[in-house]
């Protein structure tokens, strides 16, 4: 069978089977120095995250600032982005305070959590979209759908528990605990297995 | 219709096809002889006239269960907007092979110097890589696939709400029904299983417990979180254990400060009002789940995650609970309850405490509830209940927009 | 001015933009127009610079502050890090100043560069890959498997905890086959009543999975209403004290007559 020629990063595959080693290792008894390099490697990765996040914002910035010298599309919206980005960030940087500067603060009560606390609370909306398109008898699985979500509901609805038999709280903890934590088991451990052979894939450098 | 079969699977592919539509495998220099595919194959999957099959067992029917088998659809929406894809240029991703005989193959050179196959001129032209083909095959790809020689038709997409639609009849009904105040009758939230041993697992913590806390939600979910953090905070903070709190999310430690603070305000009163704050440190640690080994070396009585995703409760019990063994609580929104039923049953977690059910069980069982949180309590408990009366009578207009089309959707 | 600074102006003023904000949010369910993507930028930004702050205040700069006390003779440990995290930042710095621009032939300086910056990203790339790895076996896989493999599957147990270990174990396991299993291409070698059994457990396993999956958008529901019924008692008492909320209530018992 033809496959296309794959180009292994020798040098990934090499770091990675070195890291899985020392973790391997670390993680059992009896190998105080596989957990100390690995201890060393885990604070310097804190740094590298840091500056990897760091990054992830400069890219951000570099984005919006070619959009607005080339003057495409939303450029307006991009400058606003930038100008925000480096308000915030100055009110930060530039207090002695630093992350606990009044400004700051102010900013993270005024705009940042109820900007994000509204946006997530948009989520309600597209879900009932969503239950009115999918949760239907005659889509292909709609009545199984149908029916876990019924169960759900009625058991953590306050007054539709008022109206049920007693022994019902029961059956509803015994359908969540049992079928559907099985299916959810299921679920988990092929999610599982399928983390591991990508991990396997990188390895054999076939991802 | 003439066939060729693959001679590593053994499926049927159009005369002519350079590679196996189901395998890939290399069909050219290959000739066995063409065979009349049986008359039962090009018949649609899941009809119960195919060998085999019966209504009793549908599951025998050939092509019943495909790999693209899922009960959600592509709508046209999602489909139109890949026309909007830019034309990608010739170094492009991979060797994609049409559907059973639907397509000649569509090769795709991966890398330059992959260049093209040296097949006769009855082969597959190389094409161009166009968002229509790209549209096609991804058309193809998730839908089922259908053995039939004639047009094919595509299952009409399903009808969708106008969003706005939604808002009026769920956000309104909501809010105007909390307005107003119009009873329900009385209920209590479901005990769900976990919460009890929760309250036992930090009720059993001596004096002085050393309990790590991760802080894994920030102001997006704080809606939710806040409502059942807050009684297990405030039970963690009566048993005078020493707290070392994480965060992994660069807005989790001043959303952890203010729930602290308010905490302590609503348990300390007299502290707050004469001014006393007592601040809670939280370390921010960037690099996600490669950091989290780390804090695997301090060894702890508990370790608490509040999370609102049950990806932060799962990541802990990977990388830090086989580390030191500490028993882990988790402190999630109910939509991360259910993925970590398993774990609860294992034995991994020693308790669960999810949604504004467990806020209102565990502040049962500490025995005293904060007026603020009362009011917000029997908000939600209120508000579950129209919730719930709205969203049934949105699943049942999605019925009967069902029924009144007539059509069966998605096979 | 004392007055605009006051403590009280402030918070009323935090109040208020915070509330307008979440209305220009709230207004993208009416479709994408300027006034959401406007809220949207905005809210990119900020987020963007406050986690900017914070990164650099947590980490960054203590570590460059000790590193730059620390003697690198005495103690080049301390500066390793430093270096590769310096090494990081300018070799991506490199890389994003470089987009969107035609590149000449690279460079020597550019491909070197590039060279040294990928080991520090690749070995944290391999440092996260084994450390996920590493902890779905030892945290999900191996627990849980043996877990369901010792399920009370026990005849002296009472009838109901059997069936519920039995329904759990045969769920379990149907809902792996049906994810792990492509029933038409792994089993076609097979004789056919192994075929009809995975097919069987497979169709169980779908169908397990279905009534989860229903069960999981029950929950996470619950979930989003709490946000939703959450966001407009915060607003609905943040406007009352503001005094908002007293205006609203006397308009409407004068549009209601009540």
């Amino acid at each position: 069978m033809a496959s296309p020629p794959v180009r292994t990063n020798w040098l990934f595959v090499i770091l990675l089977v070195a890291a899985l080693a020392f973790v391997v290792l670390g993680r059992l008894p009896g190998w105080p120095g596989f957990s100390t390099v690995t201890r060393t490697g885990y604070t310097w990765a804190i740094l590298l995250g840091g500056v990897a996040l760091l990054l992830g914002v400069v890219n951000v910035l570099w984005l919006h600032i070619r959009r607005i010298a080339l003057g495409q599309r939303d450029w307006g919206l991009s400058l606003v982005l930038v100008a925000v980005l480096v308000a915030v960030a100055s009110s930060g940087l530039l207090s002695p305070a630093g992350a606990a500067s009044p400004l700051l603060e102010w900013i993270f009560d005024a705009v940042i959590a109820p900007g994000q606390a509204a946006l997530f609370a948009l989520l309600v909306f597209f879900m009932a979209a969503a239950a009115f398109q999918y949760l239907r008898i005659g889509r292909r699985g709609g009545a199984w759908l149908l029916a876990g979500f019924l169960v759900i509901l009625a058991a953590q609805t306050p007054f539709v528990t008022a109206w049920l038999p007693p022994g019902s709280a029961d059956a509803a903890n015994w359908f969540l605990n049992a079928p559907v934590m099985a299916a959810l088991r299921g679920v988990l451990l092929g999610g599982s297995l399928a983390l591991l052979v990508v991990g396997l894939r990188l390895l054999l450098g076939r991802p | 219709m003439a066939a060729i079969l693959c001679p590593h699977c053994g499926t049927p592919n159009r005369t002519g096809s350079n590679f196996c539509n189901r395998c890939g495998a290399d069909l050219r220099g290959e000739s066995p002889p063409p065979v009349e595919p049986p008359a039962a194959a090009s018949a649609a999957p899941g009809d119960a006239a195919t060998e085999g099959a019966s209504p009793a067992q549908p599951w025998l029917a050939p092509g019943f269960l495909g790999a693209d088998d899922v009960p959600f659809a592509d709508d046209e929406e999602e489909l139109a907007a890949l026309d909007a894809l830019p034309t990608l240029p010739a170094p492009a991703a991979r060797l994609v092979s049409g559907v059973q005989g639907l397509l000649d193959p569509i090769r795709v050179a991966a890398m330059p110097q992959d260049d093209a196959p040296t097949g006769d001129a009855a082969g597959a032209p190389e094409l161009p890589f166009s968002a229509e083909q790209l549209r096609r095959v991804r058309a193809l790809l998730v839908e089922e696939p259908v053995l039939a020689s004639g047009p094919t038709s595509r299952p009409a997409p399903a009808r969708s709400l106008w969003l706005p639609a939604i808002f009026l009849i769920f956000g309104l009904s909501v809010t105007l029904l909390l307005w107003s105040g119009w009873p329900l009758p009385a209920g209590a939230p479901m005990l769900w299983q976990g919460v009890e041993d929760a309250f036992a697992a930090v009720d059993r913590l001596p004096q002085g417990a050393r309990v790590q806390l991760l802080w894994a939600y920030d102001p997006a979910t704080a809606g939710e979180m806040e409502l059942v953090t807050a009684p297990v905070l405030r039970h963690l903070l009566a048993r005078n254990v020493t707290l070392d709190v994480v965060s992994l999310l660069p807005n989790g430690p001043a959303t952890a400060r203010r729930v602290f603070a308010t905490v302590e305000a609503e348990r300390l009163p007299d502290l707050s009002a004469i001014g006393v704050r007592r601040t809670l440190d939280v370390r921010f640690l960037p690099g996600g789940v490669t950091v989290l080994p780390l804090l695997g070396t301090a060894s702890a009585d508990l370790a608490v995650v509040f999370g609102a995703q049950a990806e932060d409760v799962q990541q802990w019990l990977e990388q830090v609970a086989p580390v030191n063994r500490a028993p882990v609580l988790a402190v999630t929104s109910a939509g991360a309850d259910p993925p970590l039923r398993p774990f609860l049953e294992s034995g991994q977690l020693v308790g669960l405490v999810s949604g504004y059910d467990g806020a209102y069980h565990y502040y049962e069982l500490l025995g005293e509830t904060p007026p603020a949180a009362v009011r917000s309590l029997r908000t939600q408990v209120a508000g579950q209940g129209y919730g719930a009366l709205a969203i049934l009578a949105i699943i049942v207009l999605g019925n009967l927009a069902a029924l009144l089309t007539g059509r069966r959707q998605d096979g | 001015m004392d007055k605009l600074l006051s403590p009280e102006w402030v918070n009323a003023a935090g109040v208020w933009v915070g509330f307008v904000f979440t209305l220009l949010i709230f207004s993208a369910i009416f479709g994408d127009h300027l006034l959401a993507r406007f809220a949207q930028y905005v809210l990119v930004g900020a987020g963007l610079g406050y986690a900017l702050v914070v990164t650099w205040h947590s980490i960054l700069a203590l570590e460059f502050v000790a590193a730059l006390r620390a003697d690198p003779q005495a103690a080049s440990w301390e500066w390793t890090p430093v270096v590769l995290a310096a090494i990081l930042a300018v070799a991506g710095l490199e890389r994003i100043f470089a987009q969107g621009r035609p590149q000449p032939a690279a460079r020597r300086w550019r491909r070197a560069l590039r060279t040294l910056g990928a080991m520090p990203a690749l070995t944290m790339v391999a440092l996260g890959v084994a450390v996920a790895a590493v902890g779905a076996i030892q945290g999900t896989l191996a627990p849980q498997f043996l877990h369901t493999a010792r399920s009370s599957l026990q005849w002296e147990s009472e009838p109901t905890v059997f069936v519920t270990g039995a329904l759990t174990l045969l769920l379990t396991t149907a809902a792996l086959t049906f994810f792990v299993l492509d029933v038409d291409r792994h089993l076609q070698q097979q004789p056919g009543w192994v075929q009809r059994l995975g097919r069987g457990w497979a169709w169980i396993g779908q169908r397990a999975v279905w009534l989860a999956a229903g069960a999981l958008f029950a929950r996470l529901f619950a979930a989003r209403l709490t946000l939703f019924i959450a966001e407009l008692t915060r607003w609905l008492a943040q406007l009352q004290a503001a005094g908002i909320g007293a205006a609203f209530a006397d308009w409407w018992r004068m549009i209601t007559g009540a």
